[in-house]
């Protein structure tokens, strides 16, 4: 097959959105500010940390400009003290309310949506731990505030621990490197192949922690180089097939065959990271990953470097490069 | 203070010796070797203690090794030394002890007849009043030749037939004549372990009569024949080849009469006979302080471009004692090429091609050079790929194009014709950053192709041990497409050029049996100061070497490069 890693690592440039990035990092600090700003004296004090994909080194841009952009607010608090977790999620509520364009609290954090001006839209995802507890582990809050008293509870989370588990899943740099620019294609395709989001699409941190465990970096030795080469290309083929092989298959009554898969977080509360896919939704990613599998198969069998980037980017979307054949290429050999 | 050391050596070696009166630093006294007794003077008028005291013999009654015509001692290769000059006085003790071991070396011992031909040639040119260019002709044991020596206007050459002597004096001497005078010379192989007396006079009688005891019988035979010849008057030449140390020996006499008398050459013993100084133009007399085995002298290289980088290839290469080589370049040497190109100035200004000015000036700095600058009409390396069978005629092959098209087509068509001729590619890379030459097509390895070959796909991609980031474009023009050019300077053509030359006689020799690649890297300031990107592979080679490096590995085939592949289909 021709090579495409150089097209992969373009594709990657396009698509990577690191903590580093400035807008990021601009449009968290808005909000940050607004909420110290805004924030009563009467509540506990605070200090937050940036989670989720972008603290793992593995976030995507948004297509639509809407960055999901993860905060953890620790609250210096023992849980004991606060038995309706609702308390704290509604000091963020209440001092944000009105100065953004929209606070509203979910069942894991408090959303908070901003505009400014003219830009566009965007939000935070609050999620609210209490932090001094006897135990010396951290919450988080969880529930709405309409909720039962059963649903609203503090639920022990270690979002940092998971951070460092992916961030440092490798110890040679450029493993590590690869490792997360799968995570980054397998985000980026979901987003072109799953229509809706909620449940419809495996979760970001499920296709992360499926690549934690089941990922492989692939490269070969350039013996005149004394380098490893990488193979993006194989390594994520060989990350769907995996994918594919975790699967469980099930006969329904009409002898359809479904599949189904569970992953469980690999620290507490070790919950599985499928399970508000409905079945059909897990048949549904099924079949999407088949897809995409037999496409991979088929930029394997090209031979000219712009049809196997035709077909990626049926994968990808159009933020893959699509390389024309060129007769030449520079040289810097002279005599 | 210099007579305080005397005074001291006198103590120490039961001598005495004492000034010479009117002079400064000069002493005289007499040393006993075995029942001799020899005077001895040594003299400080030199660069002492820089160097060792002068000593010379006063008396010497006949030869001794190691001393000159002036009888001054030769006591020590002094430049091979390093010299204690803080320790004067063992300075002068050490050059006693050797002066006395010298003058001790007994006359019939092995050690002085080694001396003796160690001495021999130094010896005899200062005594020559003539002087002969020789190339030496065949000879074995056995061999008694009458040959001629040509004689132009005080230049005489003596080779095996008279057309190599005339082109020698034509070509080196810039001597010619319609009507070359020819002095009649016996060239004679003596007896192994005959060992040639220096005297200070040689007779006739007693150089025949040496000549016939020290031959073979079939020598003797055509010696007496040669003797009964009639002469009024003769001028002949005798050159005799003596079993030396490492090689054979030549010492030449000069033998003349000017008489009017038919005589035999038996008859006539009163002549002076004279040395004949000798200076050999042979190739592994010229190339034996090389170190170079002379198997370099039968190979065949075909050298392709000889630009910057082929034009000083080409010329390492002879001067190391390669003699054959077919240059195929179509370009014409201009004066803006003299500051990169061996050739300078003075070639520019004739406007001829670049193969032609090159054979010119190999041919005239190395006699044995045999250079073909394959002048056809058309001198595009891509004309002589259409009957890639020429290219068996060679034992190597060398690029210096600096083109990866020709040079992987080159590769291509030796692999699938299976031509097993090395083939050898050199290329500087720009401003300085470095330069490589790759063997390959030896015994093992890769081919040139592997080198190009993306490690996943096989497709066809940039150098991989390139120093510079793929994909920049470096040629500059000053006027229009014709004169394009990459910048890099003299200095890394010919240190490529270095490289390449050592990896040839490497692989004439037989040492190199895996494809290898030898490249040098220099440091990055132009390069980057001219806005460009050094590769990551030179960014790991300099890492631990902040200036610049040579670094050389061997390389098996890229299992996805196409030519291999199809190499080991079966």
């Amino acid at each position: 097959m021709v090579s495409i890693q150089s097209e992969f690592i373009q594709f990657h440039d396009k698509i990577k959105l690191s903590d580093e990035n400035e807008e990021l990092r601009e449009k968290r600090d808005i909000i940050l500010d607004k909420l110290k700003e805004k924030i009563t004296a009467e509540t506990a004090s605070y200090t937050h940390f940036v989670q989720g994909s972008y603290a793992m080194g593995t976030g995507i841009k948004p297509t639509d400009g809407d960055y999901d952009i993860d905060v953890g607010l620790e609250f210096d608090i023992d849980k004991g003290d606060y038995p309706d977790p609702i308390t704290i999620k509604k000091w963020v509520r209440d001092a944000l309310d009105g100065h953004t364009k929209s606070v509203k609290i979910r069942r894991s954090c408090v959303t908070v949506t901003y505009q400014k001006d003219d830009e566009p839209i965007y939000h935070v995802d609050f999620a609210c731990y209490a932090a001094d507890n006897k135990d010396q582990k951290l919450y988080i809050a969880k529930g709405k505030e309409y909720s039962e008293t059963e649903n609203r509870i503090w639920e022990l989370s270690n979002p940092k621990e998971l951070i460092n588990l992916i961030k440092n899943r490798y110890s040679d740099e450029d493993e590590q490197a690869q490792f997360k620019r799968v995570i980054r294609y397998m985000k980026k395709w979901k987003n072109e192949k799953f229509e809706v989001s909620g449940s419809a699409a495996p979760t970001g941190i499920a296709l992360t922690i499926l690549a934690y465990n089941l990922f492989s970096p692939k490269y070969k030795n350039d013996t005149i180089k004394e380098t490893k080469v990488y193979d993006d290309f194989t390594a994520l083929k060989n990350f769907v097939q995996s994918i594919l092989n975790k699967f469980t298959r099930h006969y329904d009554e009409n002898g359809n065959v479904h599949f189904t898969i569970s992953q469980n977080l690999p620290i507490e509360p070790y919950n599985n990271l499928f399970s508000k896919m409905t079945e059909i939704q897990q048949d549904d990613f099924h079949s999407k990953l088949s897809t995409m599998k037999s496409k991979l198969a088929e930029v394997e069998s090209k031979e000219k470097k712009s049809e196997a980037c035709k077909v990626l980017a049926r994968i990808f979307g159009t933020d893959f490069p699509i390389t024309a054949e060129r007769s030449y290429v520079g040289t810097s050999e002279s005599a | 203070m210099i007579k305080k050391y005397i005074e001291q050596l006198n103590r120490d070696r039961n001598v005495n010796f004492l000034p010479v009166p009117e002079t400064t630093g000069e002493f005289h006294g007499k040393v006993s070797i075995g029942t001799d007794s020899l005077e001895l003077r040594i003299s400080f008028n030199n660069h002492f203690p820089m160097e060792f005291p002068f000593f010379y013999l006063e008396n010497s009654n006949r030869f001794y090794p190691h001393v000159d015509k002036g009888n001054k001692l030769c006591l020590f290769e002094e430049s091979s030394l390093l010299i204690k000059t803080y320790d004067p006085y063992i300075l002068l003790l050490n050059a006693f002890d050797r002066a006395l071991e010298i003058l001790s070396i007994n006359t019939e011992s092995e050690i002085y007849k080694a001396e003796i031909l160690k001495e021999f040639n130094s010896y005899w040119a200062e005594r020559s009043v003539l002087f002969l260019h020789m190339v030496t002709p065949e000879y074995n044991y056995n061999t008694f030749k009458q040959l001629d020596s040509v004689y132009i206007d005080h230049k005489i050459v003596l080779s095996d037939n008279k057309e190599l002597s005339l082109s020698i004096l034509d070509s080196y001497f810039d001597k010619r004549t319609s009507n070359p005078y020819c002095i009649k010379t016996y060239f004679i192989k003596l007896n192994r372990n005959v060992t040639i007396p220096i005297k200070d006079v040689y007779s006739w009688k007693w150089l025949r009569l040496f000549i016939l005891q020290n031959t073979t019988s079939s020598q003797n035979r055509i010696f007496k024949k040669a003797l009964k010849l009639k002469y009024k008057s003769f001028h002949i030449f005798i050159v005799l080849m003596i079993s030396g140390m490492n090689r054979d020996i030549p010492v030449g006499f000069s033998i003349r009469h000017t008489g009017n008398n038919n005589l035999m050459l038996e008859k006539t013993h009163d002549y002076k006979v004279t040395p004949l100084s000798i200076q050999l133009i042979d190739y592994e007399y010229m190339t034996h302080k090389t170190g170079i085995p002379s198997e370099l002298k039968n190979k065949r290289i075909l050298l392709l471009g000889c630009g910057s980088v082929g034009g000083y290839v080409a010329a390492n290469l002879c001067q190391s004692g390669v003699c054959c080589i077919d240059i195929l370049d179509n370009d014409i040497l201009s004066v803006e090429n003299v500051h990169r190109h061996i050739l300078g100035f003075s070639d520019a200004a004739k406007l001829k091609y670049k193969a032609d000015l090159m054979r010119d000036y190999l041919e005239d700095h190395y006699p044995f050079a045999d250079i073909d600058p394959m002048n056809y009409v058309n001198r595009d390396v891509r004309e002589l790929l259409k009957s890639p069978e020429r290219l068996k005629n060679y034992d190597l092959i060398i690029s210096a194009l600096g083109e990866p098209t020709i040079n992987l087509e080159i590769n291509k068509l030796l692999t699938e014709r299976n031509i097993s001729v090395p083939f050898i590619v050199c290329f500087n890379e720009p401003y300085g950053i470095g330069g490589h030459a790759i063997a390959v097509n030896v015994s093992n390895g890769g081919c040139l192709r592997c080198l190009y070959s993306d490690i996943f796909s096989g497709e066809l991609i940039t150098y991989r041990a390139s120093f510079v980031k793929e994909g920049q474009i470096f040629s500059k023009t000053i006027s229009g497409c014709a004169g394009s050019y990459v910048e890099y300077s003299s200095l890394d053509t010919q240190q490529t050029a270095l490289l390449t030359s050592r990896l040839c006689i490497s692989v004439l020799k037989g040492e190199t049996d895996t494809s290898t690649l030898l490249s040098w890297y220099g440091n990055s300031i132009t390069l980057e100061s001219n806005g460009y990107v050094v590769s990551d592979y030179y960014k790991a080679l300099i890492s631990s070497s902040k200036y610049n490096g040579i670094v050389q590995k061997t390389f098996e085939p890229n299992e996805v490069c196409p030519v291999c592949k199809k190499k080991h289909l079966p």
